[in-house]
């Protein structure tokens, strides 16, 4: 069911720094102290003068009483700078939930495969909805997951992604660089590529979230291999 | 009567819908998923203006009635 969104107040509890593009961001809720929400939604932090920025919830629903963001903090982007101010026990205000990037109930009996398709921090929703399906719902339906990222240094939550693999034998997941070095010994190249050696048909259902040509492309791609449009899900900006 | 003007950049909206989620009575979305106006007196001043902040593209604009002036985005 959805929840009607509400200003919420929240503590920063712990931000990582994960490598020079990403940082991982711990909200703590004070008030109020729980967040109903769907995977796939997104909250919008209040910045100061009215301005507000968006960030998809990284965190499965199950969580409740707190919010992840995954976060580019990328020099030029407008949320970087409040980000790279934030410290541990800031408060920070948002309104959540907001978003319809959800796999509601229909589509779940419409969709018997998922194909989740993110570049960059868009991995975050995809993150919230793979948590939900395989560790809260015990969802046994084939998950392929493919991520697109730059360079090495850019890389993260490779770990947490394999485990997943190993503990879920329905998941899989190929982390893709569109840069990698020489001599690179895993995939490389756009997650188009992988995607376009697939076979998919009317049970497919897609959820794509980052880059918009990389979500025009793929969107074009599986309806043009039997996806009915109505199963493409996808979230412009993350 | 109402205290805003609401303006909706249609190129710019990308169906995020939180201008919906925010002010259900001033915004649906329609069939090609891009917000359209329903009211404007309907939602309080306040939801109205936090819906057009929430946008994730500033594809929401709102001009006081009274003066005119543009109070969402800021220039």
């Amino acid at each position: 069911m959805e929840t009607k969104p509400q200003q919420f107040r929240a503590k920063v509890a712990e931000q990582i720094i994960i490598n020079e593009k990403f940082r991982f961001v711990h909200l703590e809720l004070i008030e109020p102290d729980r967040l109903e929400f769907l995977a796939g939604q997104y909250i919008s932090i209040d910045m100061g003068e009215g301005y507000r920025r968006s960030y998809s919830i990284a965190s499965s629903p199950s969580e409740g009483h707190a919010v992840e963001l995954c976060v580019d903090i990328t020099p030029g982007h407008k949320g970087s700078q409040f980000f790279q101010k934030l410290k541990p026990g800031d408060e920070v205000k948002f309104i959540a939930p907001l978003g319809r990037l959800v796999m509601t109930e229909a589509d779940k009996q419409r969709e018997k495969q998922l194909l989740f398709v993110a570049t960059g921090s868009g991995i975050a929703p995809l993150r919230s909805m793979i948590l939900d399906l395989l560790e809260d719902k015990g969802d046994k339906r084939l998950i392929r997951l493919f991520w697109g990222l730059r360079f090495v240094k850019d890389m993260f939550w490779e770990e947490e992604f394999r485990l997943k693999h190993e503990s879920f034998p329905n998941f899989h997941y190929k982390l893709m660089l569109s840069k990698p070095p020489e001599k690179w010994p895993l995939l490389a190249g756009y997650s188009t590529h992988e995607i376009e050696a697939l076979e998919f048909d009317n049970t497919w259902g897609a959820y794509l979230c980052g880059n918009p040509d990389m979500i025009t492309e793929v969107k074009e791609l599986v309806i043009k291999k039997g996806v009915p449009e109505a199963q493409v899900h996808f979230e412009k900006f993350f | 009567m109402a205290k805003y003007k609401v303006k909706i950049l249609r190129d710019k909206c990308i169906g995020a819908a939180s201008c919906v989620g925010i002010a259900p009575e001033t915004f649906k979305l329609d069939d090609e998923n891009i917000a359209i106006l329903l009211s404007e007196d309907k939602d309080t001043a306040e939801n109205i203006i936090l819906a057009a902040q929430s946008c994730p593209t500033n594809a929401i604009e709102i001009y006081d009635v009274a003066t005119n002036e543009k109070v969402w985005p800021k220039e």
